[in-house]
């Protein structure tokens, strides 16, 4: 099984490390991530479209943490040509920006969605998986039944 | 981002052998979430949480035992972390000050100026552990 190799829009190892490779955390942080995300991109989206760049930055300021937390390196990339944008001369459209994040934001919940509909005991086996392959130690708590030996 | 602590010295409500009281303020609900299972697992288990500065600032004046300490996000709607800093400081048992921020150098330049920053990208656990022990 080589599942690290399968996320291009976010580095779950990144934000496991954070947790102790606690498999558990990113199914319920990646949970609530794609319930909110959508909302959240859409009100960037109307900003963008209505040309409020007030709102474009903080709404944007809002989901960069989030993406952050989830080492989301694309989406952050696509926030920076944003915020780049809001710096720059006055006139210019952030229409064209927001739809390519909000793009790469539908990509990322994709990838994030794999975790979510992932059991709890899914969950443990890929946690293992992932701290073994960057050789971190596996704390037992995530060990599955008849995983351990 | 980048983390900057300020304020009393941490000590438990006073009391050595009490369990730390850690409030929350942060408007991104996965960024709350993030942060009280940070603190879980350093053990920190009474947490609130609030979502803006004003609503920080209720709990706090409502709280039955003053918070020890504080993670404040620097931007956020009603009431910024900047301005909570200035109330906060205000409050007869003004907690500890954890702030954390992607904003601009200059803005975190001026926290700096009242506290010591602890670089972390993004909201490392250790960094907030020692955040949270710094005498």
């Amino acid at each position: 099984m080589n599942v690290v190799h399968d996320f291009v829009h976010c580095d779950p190892i990144g934000f496991l490390r954070l947790v102790d490779f606690d498999g558990e955390a990113l199914a319920d942080l990646s949970g609530m991530f794609v319930a909110g995300a959508g909302e959240q991109v859409e009100a960037i989206r109307h900003a963008a479209n209505t040309g409020n760049a007030t709102a474009v930055r903080d709404l944007t300021h809002a989901l960069k943490g989030s993406l952050a937390i989830f080492h989301a390196v694309p989406a952050l990339a696509r926030v920076d040509d944003l915020e780049r944008a809001l710096r720059g001369p006055p006139g210019v459209s952030f229409a064209p920006l927001a739809a390519r994040l909000a793009d790469e934001v539908d990509a990322l919940c994709a990838e994030l969605s794999h975790w979510v509909v992932q059991d709890a005991r899914a969950q443990s086996v890929l946690a293992c998986a992932l701290a073994a392959e960057v050789g971190a130690p596996v704390p037992s708590s995530t060990v599955p039944d008849g995983a351990a030996g | 981002m980048t983390h900057a602590v300020a304020g009393a010295p941490v000590s438990g409500s006073g009391d050595a052998c009490a369990p730390l009281r850690v409030l929350v303020i942060e408007d991104d609900v996965v960024q709350r979430a993030f942060l009280r299972r940070l603190l879980a697992r350093a053990n920190v288990d009474d947490v609130s949480e609030a979502g803006d500065g004003a609503s920080a600032l209720e709990l706090a004046a409502e709280a039955w035992s003053p918070f020890d300490i504080a993670i404040c996000d620097l931007d956020m709607p009603r009431m910024d972390g900047m301005a909570l800093l200035t109330r906060l400081a205000q409050l007869d048992a003004a907690p500890a000050i954890v702030l954390s921020s992607a904003q601009d150098a200059g803005l975190v330049y001026a926290v700096e100026l009242m506290a010591p920053p602890y670089p972390a990208a993004p909201l490392a656990k250790h960094a907030h552990a020692a955040a949270i022990v710094r005498p």
